[in-house]
């Protein structure tokens, strides 16, 4: 049978379940690639949670998940997420949450869930919380809160790694000790002829918002320094590298150090806004 | 969170290499791109009378 007319009261009633009509990234907390835990206390433009970093008097906030939805507690300060101008046009959004925490839009007033707010297409967009419980976060066009979009954990996090990856495991925060580096699969341990400068590069997992600032580590976790391979069972950290050259899609990394065959480290790489 | 920062030499010039600046303590290696909060965050730093440690010889 032909489809001859659309039923608008059918169209408005099914639309609030088609997907990606949230604006919000990782709205419902499940993606946290920092690993941070316990009581999160971050200062002012810091990240905790994915795309959620604390407002200009820091944040304070814990977090709980149950049955697959996280709920966070922030008791100090605010929390904001900064929406990318690319992925919004001009248009009424509204923004809706669970929780006692109220919510703005831009440089709006805070309020429960269900603010509207007028919003610029291709500008960035501070979305911010107060104190309270909050999780299923979302800002969509329109001046109606509809269901919550949930999308696959995996799309989520892809949608996150435009603005921060890392290189280690899932569980494993940024610094994390990782023992024995050369039995790490995601940490690069490239090997060379001893006595040569080693250069190697990186692709991103996916490309990021702009080009990326880099922070690397030894398999000790510290910062700024690399882990020297010099046999095949023996690993230093500590090692110094000497370039390292980010770009939006991938890193290139430049050490020069004779002792060693080859070098391992872990990375983090931040698009954030 | 204070910072610092420090210049990078480039290995094949000898010279500043202007495409990077290395931030403190945490060593982050932050291209030189206006759309990068955190190089936004460093022209700030240069702007408000601050001036970067030389780099390593």
């Amino acid at each position: 049978m032909a489809l001859t007319q659309v039923d608008q009261g059918l169209l408005g009633t099914y639309a609030q379940y088609t997907g990606f009509k949230n604006r919000i990234i990782n709205g419902t907390f499940g993606i946290n690639q920092r690993v941070v835990s316990g009581t999160v206390t971050l200062t002012a433009g810091i990240y905790g949670h994915d795309r959620f970093k604390a407002g200009a008097s820091g944040c304070t906030y814990t977090f709980a998940t149950s049955a697959n939805i996280t709920t966070l507690t922030i008791t100090a300060g605010s929390l904001i997420q900064v929406i990318e101008g690319v992925n919004l046009e001009s248009a009424t959004y509204t923004l809706s949450f669970s929780g006692t925490a109220q919510g703005k839009i831009g440089g709006g007033s805070f309020s429960s869930s269900g603010v509207t707010g007028s919003v610029t297409g291709g500008s960035n967009l501070n979305i911010e919380f107060n104190t309270g419980t909050l999780s299923l976060v979302q800002l969509e066009k329109g001046s109606t809160a509809t269901s919550f979009d949930y999308r696959p954990y995996g799309t989520e996090l892809v949608l996150c790694q435009r603005y921060f990856q890392k290189t280690y495991n899932t569980a494993q925060a940024p610094g994390a000790n990782i023992g024995d580096i050369r039995s790490q699969p995601n940490i690069s341990v490239p090997v060379s002829i001893s006595g040569q400068a080693l250069s190697f590069s990186c692709f991103f997992k996916t490309t990021m918002r702009t080009n990326a600032t880099i922070v690397y580590y030894d398999a000790a976790g510290t910062a700024g320094k690399i882990t020297g391979i010099a046999s095949s069972t023996a690993q230093t950290n500590g090692v110094s590298l000497n370039d390292v050259q980010p770009t939006d899609s991938a890193v290139y990394f430049r050490a020069y150090d004779i002792a060693y065959f080859g070098f391992g480290l872990a990375f983090t790489a931040s698009a954030e806004l | 969170m204070e910072y610092n920062y420090k210049q990078v030499k480039s290995l094949s010039t000898g010279q500043v290499d202007a495409s990077v600046i290395i931030r403190l303590p945490d060593n982050a290696w932050i291209p030189s791109d206006s759309a990068n909060t955190d190089y936004q965050a460093y022209l700030k730093w240069v702007d408000e009378g601050n001036t970067p440690e030389p780099a390593d010889e």
